[in-house]
């Protein structure tokens, strides 16, 4: 008898030490990874020497963000300036990210280029780092109550949605059945992608909104999330997912479901879902120009630091990629991406 | 008195076929064919990773939250193998490397847990955070898809043009595992020294190769399952499986697993994952916002581990 009630009792606390420790494990390590990169190990010259320049990612893992890195690396090579590149073990890790910018900031780090998790969240650290004079360069996604930044590089959310989403309403002459795969339903890059769906809506009353399911901006999830809108809805004739992973999820749901007809779109311009656009897999996705927002952020902060103007807004990215353009798209920005 | 411990016994089966009724009375949908084997599709991976956490588990001395990293790693490393151009002799080594490196890890577990003694779910947590680092690493960020139709086979594939295969693969390991754990000496050999390890070994069983063996068996499981899984997402990436390791121990939870050891089954692992994704499915099918999903699993688990405290209690008095 009392060895089960210790045994229980061990189980429960166990139970609440993993739950709990993930947490704080992932907290305290920042369970990301942190990696100096270089341009200018000679420095010496150029007029830009010796500036370390923080470039804070969403995550270490997708393709996505290692196209910003190197971007930011090859502007910094240029410019002979040093990128010191922060990223969380994930893109819902913004604790992770919090931490990161803190530390950047006592390791004196000279500029912050950032795309935030959260753009709530990181708020309190980025105000700790401009009343710190280190100059903060927003990128790729809009910190909205923080609004001391140099400058913002990037597509915006809204619109970038918004173009790609009407590109697919109009191909369906503006009527059908819709649905939205979303990404975290709090987070602001969702909120904005999808206000522009919604927005979209009210112009083509045609368009009905069947249902919209949260697949965390994630394969797997995304695709069970898929599979389980294909039980549940008969006719479906658009889907609308939060970027090229999570569309690819519903592509593979779609195709193994054997449900022909239906015409799935991603946000972003991955290599992959460039080739799935020119396969005939999925029917757009818009580039956000990840090369670029790597490099012009840098350059923003180089020019800053140099006492140069610098313009308030940058835009990258842009193209609608379809079955015409996908081909010529990957020849020119992914050359080396073979599938 | 008889009665109410063979309804505690089968409370399981009975959880399970109240579920199942309920959600084909609240929702039409439900009980179509194509939904069920749907449900059982999604429950498969679960449950082959689910196996290998039973056999790592009846041992008592933890549960193995490795397996989501395991099958990240498994997978990418063995992704390179399996592309539609390589050769049958490439796909039949590229499992076969999946399923090595599989217990390998499983091993290394193993030998951490029974020769220092030190607690399973703090050293399989380590091992889990080493091997999902090295599994990022070595896909940089990279998506490698495009890949043999014999592993498209598995993981998206169709018996008879109409049942999944995967359920297939799932149905085959659980047949194996339960066999192996009911008639064969290793598989027996997990119970006794999960129940009580001090016995085993005064009766000359080696209580260390015990130990190794449940926790090998759970790595190559997960690589198997990660092979499955490639074929379902047509695509291998580092960051799959994150949270594989919690789902597992919650369907061997509700299955009626003994966390305290030696009590437990594969046909458990069946029950446990079908739960949960028979809760996951009818809840997307009604609509219900994802963020209560979390609390319904939660509170089936504590009801599983709620039995599981009665049941062992029942037998002491």
């Amino acid at each position: 008898m009392r060895k089960n009630m210790m045994a229980a009792a061990a189980v429960l606390t166990a139970a609440a030490v993993m739950s709990g420790c993930t947490q704080s494990v992932a907290d305290a390590v920042g369970s990301g990874s942190q990696a100096a990169s270089s341009g200018a190990e000679e420095s010496s010259q150029g007029e830009g020497s010796g500036y370390r320049i923080g470039i804070f990612t969403k995550d270490s893992t997708t393709a996505f963000w290692r196209y910003v890195v190197e971007g930011a690396q090859d502007r910094a090579a240029e410019l002979g300036v040093e990128v010191v590149e922060y990223a969380p073990a994930s893109y819902t890790d913004s604790a992770g990210q919090l931490s990161m910018v803190e530390d950047s900031i006592s390791a004196g780090i000279d500029a912050i280029c950032i795309a935030a998790c959260d753009s709530t969240a990181i708020v309190p650290a980025l105000e700790k780092a401009s009343s710190a004079g280190i100059p903060v360069i927003v990128f790729n996604t809009s910190v909205p109550d923080f609004e001391d930044n140099i400058t913002f590089v990037g597509v915006d959310n809204y619109d970038a949605s918004y173009r790609v989403t009407e590109e697919l309403i109009k191909a369906h002459d503006g009527k059908g059945k819709l649905v939205l795969i979303e990404g975290d339903p709090a987070g602001y890059q969702n909120i904005e992608r999808t206000r522009a769906v919604t927005d979209l809506l009210e112009q083509y009353p045609e368009v009905e909104l069947v249902t919209r399911q949260p697949g965390y901006a994630n394969r797997e999830s995304s695709m069970n999330a898929m599979e389980n809108v294909l039980q549940a809805y008969d006719e479906i004739d658009m889907v609308w997912a939060i970027n090229d992973v999570a569309a690819m999820g519903c592509v593979q749901a779609i195709e193994g479901s054997g449900r022909t007809g239906i015409d799935v779109i991603g946000i972003d311009g991955t290599p992959e879902g460039a080739t799935a656009v020119k396969d005939g897999r999925l029917k757009y996705t818009i580039d956000q120009g990840p090369f670029d927002q790597g490099a012009l952020s840098v350059q923003a902060a180089v020019d800053y630091l140099n006492g140069e103007t610098v313009e308030d807004n940058y835009a990258t990215g842009g193209t609608i990629v379809t079955a015409e353009n996908a081909e010529a798209f990957l020849e020119e920005y992914y050359p080396d991406f073979n599938q | 008195m008889k009665g109410k411990e063979l309804l505690i016994k089968y409370s399981r089966v009975a959880i399970l076929v109240l579920i199942f009724a309920g959600a084909a009375i609240i929702s039409p949908n439900f009980l179509r064919p194509s939904n069920l084997l749907n449900v059982a599709r999604q429950s498969s991976m679960l449950l082959i990773m689910s196996l290998g956490m039973t056999c790592a588990m009846l041992l008592g001395r933890g549960v193995d939250m490795s397996v989501g990293a395991t099958l990240s790693l498994t997978s990418c490393v063995a992704a390179g193998f399996l592309r539609t151009n390589d050769s049958a002799g490439s796909v039949i080594f590229g499992i076969l490397l999946a399923v090595a490196l599989g217990m390998l890890v499983g091993t290394v577990n193993g030998l951490l847990v029974s020769f220092l003694h030190l607690p399973a779910m703090l050293v399989t947590y380590g091992v889990r955070e080493i091997i999902r680092s090295l599994a990022y690493f070595y896909m940089n960020g990279d998506v490698v898809s495009g890949f043999h139709s014999s592993v498209m086979f598995m993981g998206s594939g169709f018996v008879f043009g109409v049942i999944p295969t995967q359920i297939i693969i799932a149905l085959i390991l659980t047949v194996a595992t339960a066999w192996m754990l009911k008639h064969t000496r290793v598989g027996r050999e997990l119970y006794v020294v999960g129940a009580n390890p001090s016995a085993a070994r005064f009766s000359g069983l080696k209580v260390e190769k015990s130990v190794i063996l449940g926790f090998a068996l759970s790595g190559a499981l997960a690589a198997l399952a990660g092979i499955i899984y490639l074929g379902r997402l047509g695509a291998a990436e580092a960051e799959i499986g994150n949270d594989f390791h919690f789902q597992c121990v919650s369907a061997v939870a509700i299955g009626g697993i003994s966390f305290a050891g030696g009590a437990g089954s594969a046909w458990g692992a069946v029950i446990g994952a079908l739960i949960l994704n028979i809760l996951i499915n009818e809840m997307n099918l009604l609509g219900i916002s994802s963020y209560w999903q979390g609390t319904v699993n939660g509170v089936i688990i504590i009801i599983a581990v709620l039995l599981d405290y009665m049941v062992s209690r029942k037998k002491t008095k």
